[in-house]
């Protein structure tokens, strides 16, 4: 979620009015999932969290490519838009390591909450996932992730 | 039956494709190709056989004539039905294989592609079919005439000893038709397969004549394409992605280059590229700020913070200790002398490297004529434009070679004691008296 604007928020750096469209898209999307229903059964709960997560992972993304990939916003600008929170600066200082470039969320990354000391089931390769079935003569089980719903985000995939 | 194709997987679990003959290895499931050197009978048994393997459907059946048909399969091989409605691999009817040999074979071999799978937008399956049937009733009709014409000179005997003979022909025949079809086949499979570099070229110009905008995502720009034909020349969404991310990028490296291409335009308009020495912008910045007796390196860069940003300091001087340095040693200058005493501290530096300089004006002579020109450096004084300054700067500063055997000039603090323009007057008198002396 962005900043709440008051009068102490610094103006925005030249270029912020071409991605602004963008981002108020974002926004408006952000704002049908918060009002949308939830699922009476317990184990779709937790599932329009997911769906925050995803236009949350989508914006930061968004911003990333803008500013790493196409190179079209100014310096300033990023900084701005990671000061006013439109992109989660964290998760983009991920996506720039080896191994992490299509990472979800930092959640299924952090070893300490799992049971096993592991990272998310989404972070394995499919191909890994179809083999490991495959010798088990199954089909594979791993549908999305319960941190945030993702259906996998290994660099491989 | 020997089959040299071998299936494996590759890592990523994709089927892969090795032949041990000709030891070929390729991602699509090789087509099956009948052995011409097997007796019909066995070939028919195992053909047969294959059909009833592979669950072959047959998906378009072209009638010919005398009950002959042709039908085409979905793997895109094809067998000919005869009158009884048994499948056979060879036709064995003169008069059919007459028919095929009047057959457009760029049609039937695109009916062949739509069985295997091939979509196009030009042509549909349907249109194609009934263009082939309309034709093969048209050339009907122009064989029974001829028949009508020649049914005399060909005798029955004749034909029943020649029968065998032509049979053989025609299996040749037929045999050469199925290489060429498999070639062309192989060369629509591989259009259809591997997005072809021309379908992603206009693509990327949907890209364009939609004006989609670069500073959006994929997802938004995409609603605006989709229902364009056009769209659907690649096929995989993921590909479709990586595009447009190319597409934004590209285009944002054409600007980029258009703005270069202009600078370099100016540069050959000059005809040299003039670039600035090490210390030039920070010395101009040394020159323009308030030198007060107790002024450090710090006041100065806090109070032309803009001009530092503006002409890029951290290009020329990379370290601020370097900037510190050079700064403290030119605040000396600018502290204890006047601006005449700046001149003579100058002139004595020039002085120092007379000789080379001279030498370096004997080798461009050509270049110091038109540069230490009098009028032509009257006209850019009077003009009073900065930019003119420091370009005819530039230009005396290239003439003298700066940048190469005068190198070491380029670090003494001395050689920056002046402003711009003092520098240019001072520079162009020195170089006049040493050029054609006094």
């Amino acid at each position: 979620m962005p900043r709440i604007v008051t009068s102490r928020t610094k103006t925005p750096p030249e270029g912020f009015s071409k991605i602004k469209p963008t981002l108020d898209e974002f926004e408006a999307e952000l704002k049908d999932v918060q009002t949308a229903a939830e699922s009476k059964v317990a184990a779709r709960g937790s599932q329009n969290l997911w769906k925050v997560m995803r236009v949350h992972h989508e914006r930061s993304r968004y911003v990333y490519t803008l500013y790493y990939k196409r190179k079209l916003i100014s310096r300033e600008l990023y900084h701005w838009l990671l000061r006013e929170r439109y992109a989660d600066k964290l998760l983009i200082a991920k996506w720039r390591k080896k191994g992490y470039e299509k990472l979800c969320c930092l959640r299924c990354i952090q070893t300490n909450e799992s049971n096993h000391g592991t990272t998310c089931i989404c972070r394995v390769p499919r191909a890994q996932l179809e083999r490991d079935a495959e010798s088990r003569g199954e089909e594979v089980a791993f549908r999305e992730c319960v941190h945030c719903g993702c259906h996998g985000c290994a660099s491989t995939d | 039956m020997h089959r040299p194709w071998r299936e494996f997987k590759a890592p990523n679990g994709k089927k892969y494709y090795y032949n041990t003959e000709t030891k070929k290895t390729q991602w699509e499931k090789p087509i099956f190709k009948p052995e011409s050197t097997k007796t019909a009978n066995s070939d028919i048994s195992t053909f047969q056989k294959r059909v009833a393997d592979e669950k072959l459907e047959a998906v378009f059946v072209v009638p010919l004539l005398n009950d002959w048909k042709l039908v085409i399969c979905n793997n895109g091989s094809r067998f000919f039905s005869d009158p009884t409605g048994k499948p056979q691999h060879h036709l064995d009817d003169p008069q059919c294989a007459e028919l095929l040999e009047y057959l457009d074979k760029d049609k039937l071999v695109t009916l062949i592609g739509f069985a295997r799978g091939y979509m196009s937008n030009s042509v549909s399956a349907d249109s194609v079919y009934d263009q082939l049937i309309e034709e093969i009733l048209f050339i009907k009709q122009d064989m029974q005439v001829d028949d009508g014409e020649n049914s005399n000179p060909e005798s029955e005997s004749e034909g029943e000893v020649n029968e065998t003979v032509n049979e053989e022909q025609d299996l040749e025949q037929d045999l050469e038709q199925d290489s060429q079809l498999i070639d062309t086949l192989n060369d629509l499979s591989e259009d259809f397969n591997t997005d072809s570099t021309s379908n992603i070229q206009q693509f990327i110009k949907l890209f364009d004549s939609y004006g989609l905008d670069k500073f959006s995502t994929w997802k938004r720009e995409m609603r605006k394409v989709e229902k364009d034909p056009a769209f659907f020349l690649v096929k995989d969404d993921q590909l479709r992605e990586e595009l447009f991310e190319k597409w934004c990028c590209g285009d944002h490296e054409g600007d980029v280059g258009s703005i270069d291409d202009e600078d370099s335009m100016s540069a050959t308009d000059d005809e040299v590229e003039l670039e600035p020495t090490k210390y030039h912008y920070l010395s101009h910045i040394v020159n323009k700020s308030e030198i007060e007796d107790d002024t450090i390196y710090e006041d100065i860069r806090t109070n032309q913070k803009a001009l530092f940003k503006e002409l890029r300091i951290k290009d020329f001087v990379k370290t601020k200790k370097e900037q510190q340095k050079f700064v403290s040693k030119l605040l000396f200058y600018y502290k204890k002398f006047s601006l005449e005493q700046r001149k003579e501290v100058f002139r004595k530096e020039i002085d120092k490297h007379a000789l080379t300089i001279k030498k370096c004006l004997d080798k461009n002579q050509d270049d110091a004529e038109t540069y230490l020109s009098k009028e032509r450096f009257d006209a850019v004084m009077k003009s009073n434009d900065a930019f003119a300054v420091e370009t005819a700067l530039l230009q005396l500063e290239n003439l003298i070679d700066i940048h190469g055997d005068m190198h070491s000039i380029q670090e003494t603090p001395e050689y920056y004691v002046l402003g711009i323009k003092d520098k240019t007057v001072e520079l162009f008198n020195i170089l006049r008296t040493l050029h054609y002396g006094q």
